[in-house]
């Protein structure tokens, strides 16, 4: 893959002593291998099973950053973690006595889905920055109380939908915004299908798990096995399923090429089928088709895999490890002094760091990750309602009927409210 | 019959789904099926009583596929109904749905599924049921989560949830008030406010948060007082929806409110969430303030600030901080021109070319990386401006903010300026840095020739890892073939003997004395097979010899490369090398470094202390490859880093 030079831009200003004056001595961004405790961020973990772990085995490498808590409804994960982090780091399962600490400067959010709208704004409300794992809502509607909350309180927010760090999505849409594959007009994005099956058996949850603050404000409902762990995804109550938990990455690289990041569509139809067996209920196939205003179609299928842009005079693909283009000499372009350049993200970490240290808006910031899962939301929403539905982005509404308008929001179970 | 249900709603989810596949039912099914389906609205709403609580019994069903059939079938109408064709369905549905959540010998969780259903179609001829249900110790939650939904078009329904509350427990007390403040029950206000003063903390919690979404400015003295007096918690609650509500405001009336927030801020989080009101409903006349609080002792401030005047829009607010510029004292005219970058408007450019030109070395070094991130500024004219400084910046710091700009700005014409520098004599990283960069932008050009004189350039003096690195892979893509390995100093002139199976056995052993010189006319016999040493030379601009090339594939196995450097004199250096997978060195007959592991070739990965005699120094490497391919490759530097290009014996 010839994207090496890609690299060399990055690596070559992430070398550069940066002058940036105003906010942070250039000793805090952490250029240097040891930074002083004292100008090291401390981080707070918010769910650290899956994901959580992993971020968590990240930043504990990460010479920038002090993990001193961590929080979760599932004992051995909390003793987990905190056998991972050490001593100094303080064990909690609510999320709130977390957000109390003063001592904590950015937390990162890594729970089920259904919880990230909420812990989020709570903790910018805490003055924490933040970094949630995508997707970023639940629901098209959380999205706007969740920007105005981060906004309110000015915190950095870095959204988990770390493609756009990587230098071949990034390379891929430069080509795209910058005309090389001359007007774009389709865009195809896909993930496969959804899974089918999880174990329907209601059972006991297992020993160690606060099941109802894990369901928290989604809908009570007996528990299943898939319900906790990675397959809580599959399951209507926590997650928008294979749509939302791909989509929003592929379909923010989609709205990253296209240009319309903190925006959207203006149509969306589609189709779908769910599954007829086993636990899961989110959606299996599906073939969603958004318009733009500028009348490009994101077409959004499990006949697919990646994300794959089509215009009048070329095409380019790209993927996890994969960058293709047809006119292949397309891969020979490099940026000139002229052209539009995206975003060089130094790592989805790295970036958010830097950005706590400079306050500036890291690569994935909130109002672009609300916007890339809203389309995923929307998908979901049209699949469901089995008509073309017009869409409103700058109000985050459908263009429906009041009742379909309904499946914007769902309220929170009680106690939990935004 | 469970089978034959079952056979008869798989085909419906898929038609429900994808379209077009007629269910295959039994009679009673497929009737009461097709009837839900028909075309004739009168059919449909004769079938709609019979078939929710019919479909409704066998959710949650031990057989899933009963649960998911009927909950599809259910959706399928509900979603279907949402819509204009199929108004008419809505009356009959949600009638049908909202008793079926109250039938009792239902299980819970079907009646709950009938309220979630429900809340997508109901209106307010529902509302009456509803509001008995929410008493419902099954069901009273999701029927207060059906009002709650429906509000926005069920007349009642919001109404229902306040008149619930005053003989409700606490907890449902703060169900109810969470599902007003959702419902936006703007009518609420005062009711919900009442209950400020309750005893129960979470109910005075719910309050303070609900009054964010539905209070109004009558609300704010409540709220202050809440803030004041409250625990802290209290406080960050009452605080936020002052804040909301402020956001709801007119600009004139939500002005106060932000600079009261502000005032009387207790930390950084509400100094900037006041400061960050004031900036949004004072737009440009907040400038003054802002500017101020570039210097505020706290670093989310000054973040807040800077960020906040970098994207407030009109050119004025550019015009305004150009004018502050030359008056303010030095941290906050830094602290300006960083704001400044990011405004690329054409006043922001200009202030930042006058910045470029102070008389303050500190205020020029801002500048130059400033004018280099604004986009107004022309690339031209920028590297203009760094090509003129450059030769006169006598300030390291200053100096080091040119070659940080040019890695940005990476302007051709920026070559030769900085070439002369380094004939100069100037050769530090951060120069080869940012003629690395500019070199990248000749190649793009069409220089290659320029191009390649620098990444040799950089060779022949990097002492970093990721320069060297760098320079080799733009000569590869820019498909330059020039002396680039020998130039970096590495080994070009191997021989090579192996590959001999058996990595493990030969980390541990070797096949002939390593302790004396190699005869390279030799052969040396392996278990009865006889291996001659062979020339290699190196062909990749990092170093890299690949084994597999030279002497044959070798899985799980060892190969030994050996090569002769001359040095004019005695001297201490280090050894540099990198393997794919394990690597055991021999310098002149003494170990001096292994690494048994897998790993992939990188260059420089190991550094070993060495000294070299005057003469000939004998480099035997015995490479151990667990699988794939495999390589070495090694060079000497000084002390320092530099490259030393010594002599080598060559075939």
């Amino acid at each position: 893959m010839k994207d090496r030079r890609l690299t060399r831009r990055s690596l070559l200003k992430a070398g550069a002593a940066l002058a940036l004056p105003a906010i942070v001595p250039a000793r805090a961004l952490g250029r240097e291998d040891k930074v002083a405790a004292s100008e090291r961020i401390t981080l707070g973990f918010i769910g650290v099973g899956g994901m959580g772990g992993a971020h968590l085995g990240g930043f504990l490498r990460n010479p920038r950053v002090d993990v001193i808590a961590v929080c979760d409804v599932y004992e051995p994960h909390l003793r987990n973690a905190r056998e991972r982090v050490g001593e100094r780091c303080l064990a909690y399962k609510d999320f709130r006595h977390l957000l109390l600490r003063r001592d904590i400067d950015a937390v990162v959010i890594s729970t089920p889905d259904h919880w990230h709208t909420l812990i989020c704004i709570r903790a910018a409300e805490a003055g924490k920055d933040i970094y949630c794992e995508k997707p970023l809502t639940y629901s098209i509607g959380e999205g706007k109380p969740l920007i105005e909350a981060v906004r309110r309180y000015g915190r950095v927010f870095q959204v988990g939908s770390q493609q756009r760090s990587d230098r071949n999505f990034r390379f891929a849409c430069e080509l795209v915004r910058n005309g090389k594959i001359g007007k774009l007009h389709t865009v195809r994005t896909g993930f496969g299908r959804g899974p089918e099956g999880g174990d329907p058996a209601i059972t006991a949850p297992p020993e160690g798990l606060d099941w109802d603050f894990y369901v928290g404000p989604a809908p009570m409902t007996p528990f299943q096995k898939g319900r906790f762990g990675f397959d809580f995804r599959w399951f209507t109550e926590y997650s928008g399923g294979i749509l939302t938990d791909w989509g929003a990455h592929h379909n923010d690289i989609a709205q990253w090429g296209t240009g319309y990041d903190g925006s959207g569509p203006v149509e969306v139809e589609g189709t779908g089928a769910f599954p007829a067996t086993g636990a899961f209920d989110t959606v299996r196939d599906y073939n969603v088709t958004f318009t733009y205003p500028n009348g490009v179609k994101l077409i959004c299928s499990n006949q697919h895999n990646g994300v794959l842009f089509q215009g009048t005079q070329g095409e380019v693909a790209v993927n996890r490890g994969f960058l293709d283009a047809s006119p292949k000499d397309l891969l020979e372009w490099r940026p000139g002094s002229g052209d539009i350049r995206l975003y060089e993200s130094p790592g989805h970490h790295n970036d958010w760091l830097d950005c706590i240290r400079t306050r500036r808006r890291p690569i994935c910031d909130v109002e672009i990750g609300v916007s890339s899962v809203n389309i995923c939301h929307l998908a979901n929403i049209a699949i469901r309602l089995g008509r073309k539905l017009r869409y409103d982005p700058a109000q985050m509404r459908i263009l429906d009927t009041p009742e379909a308008e309904s499946l914007l929001f769902r309220p929170y179970r009680a106690p939990w409210s935004l | 019959m469970r089978t034959l249900i079952r056979a008869a709603l798989l085909p419906i989810i898929l038609w429900g789904s994808l379209g077009g596949i007629h269910a295959q039912t039994t009679p009673v099914d497929e009737d009461l099926i097709a009837r839900l389906r028909s075309d004739n609205l009168q059919t449909r709403a004769a079938a709609i009583p019979v078939a929710v609580p019919e479909l409704l019994k066998r959710v949650w069903a031990d057989d899933m596929s009963w649960h998911h059939g009927s909950l599809q079938v259910l959706r399928e109408a509900v979603w279907r109904a949402t819509g204009d064709v199929y108004a008419d369905d809505r009356r009959p549905l949600a009638a049908a749905l909202v008793k079926a959540a109250a039938d009792r010998s239902l299980s819970v969780a079907a009646r709950c599924e009938a309220l979630e259903l429900a809340s997508l179609v109901a209106s307010s001829e529902s509302v009456p049921l509803l509001a008995e249900l929410l008493t419902d110790p099954g069901v009273g939650e999701s029927a207060r989560v059906c009002l709650v939904r429906i509000a926005a078009r069920a007349s009642g329904a919001a109404g229902a949830l306040r008149s619930a509350l005053a003989s409700a427990s606490p907890e449902r007390q703060v169900a109810l008030i969470n599902g007003l403040a959702t419902a936006r029950a703007f009518f609420a206000e005062q009711a919900v406010r009442s209950w400020l003063n309750s005893p129960s903390a979470d109910v005075r919690m719910a309050v303070l948060r609900a009054l964010g979404s539905i209070g109004g400015a009558q609300s704010l003295d409540a709220l202050w007082q809440a803030a004041e007096r409250g625990s802290q918690t209290e406080r960050m609650a009452a605080l936020d929806s002052i804040l909301r509500i402020a956001e709801s405001l007119p600009a004139e009336q939500a002005r106060p409110v932000y600079e009261k927030v502000y005032a009387g801020s207790r930390d950084s989080v509400e100094k900037c969430a006041g400061l960050a009101g004031i900036a949004r409903v004072r737009q440009a006349a907040a400038v003054p303030l802002l500017t101020q609080s570039l210097l505020a002792k706290e670093p989310d401030v000054r973040g807040l600030a800077a960020l906040a005047l970098a994207e407030m829009p009109g050119s004025s607010v550019s015009i305004r901080l150009a004018e502050r510029l030359p008056v303010a004292p030095l941290e906050q005219q830094v602290a300006i021109v960083s704001v400044l970058a990011r405004r690329h408007d054409a006043p922001s450019a200009l202030a930042l070319f006058r910045a470029a030109a102070s008389e303050r070395a500190e205020l020029r070094a801002a500048a130059y990386q400033a004018l280099a991130e604004n986009r107004n500024a022309s690339r031209q004219e920028v590297a203009r401006v760094l090509a003129e400084r450059l030769p006169a910046a006598q300030d390291p710091a200053e100096r080091s903010a040119i070659l940080s700009a040019v890695v940005s700005v990476a302007h051709p014409s920026l070559l030769a300026p900085l070439m002369n520098e380094r004939e100069a004599g100037c050769g530090s990283t951060e120069l080869l840095r940012a003629l690395l960069a500019v070199a990248d932008s000749c190649a793009a050009a069409g220089r290659g020739e320029d191009a390649a004189k620098v990444y040799l350039l950089v060779a022949e003096n990097a002492t970093d890892r990721s320069l060297l690195r760098m320079a080799a892979a733009s000569l590869k893509d820019a498909a330059l073939r020039q002396d680039f390995a020998s130039r970096a100093g590495f080994v070009m002139h191997w021989w090579v003997l192996g590959p001999l199976k058996g990595r493990d056995k030969w980390s541990g052993q070797d096949a002939f004395p390593v302790d004396s010189p190699v005869d390279l006319s030799a052969k040396v016999t392996v278990d009865g097979e006889e291996f001659a040493w062979k020339p290699a030379a190196v062909g990749d601009p990092l170093g890299e010899l690949d084994l597999a090339a030279a002497a044959g594939p070798g899985e799980d196995s060892a190969c030994y490369a050996y090569a002769e450097i001359i040095s004019p004199s005695e001297r201490d250096a280090w050894l540099r090398l990198g393997s794919d997978d394990g690597v055991i060195v021999y310098l002149n007959g003494h170990k001096v470094h292994e690494f048994k592991g897998e790993r992939n070739y990188a260059l420089d990965e190991d550094s070993v202390r060495v000294t070299l005699r005057r003469g000939t120094n004998l480099l035997l490497c015995k490479v151990l490859n667990a699988g794939g391919g495999y390589s070495v490759g090694a060079r000497f530097v000084d002390l320092e880093g530099r490259p030393l290009r010594l002599e080598q014996r060559t075939p």
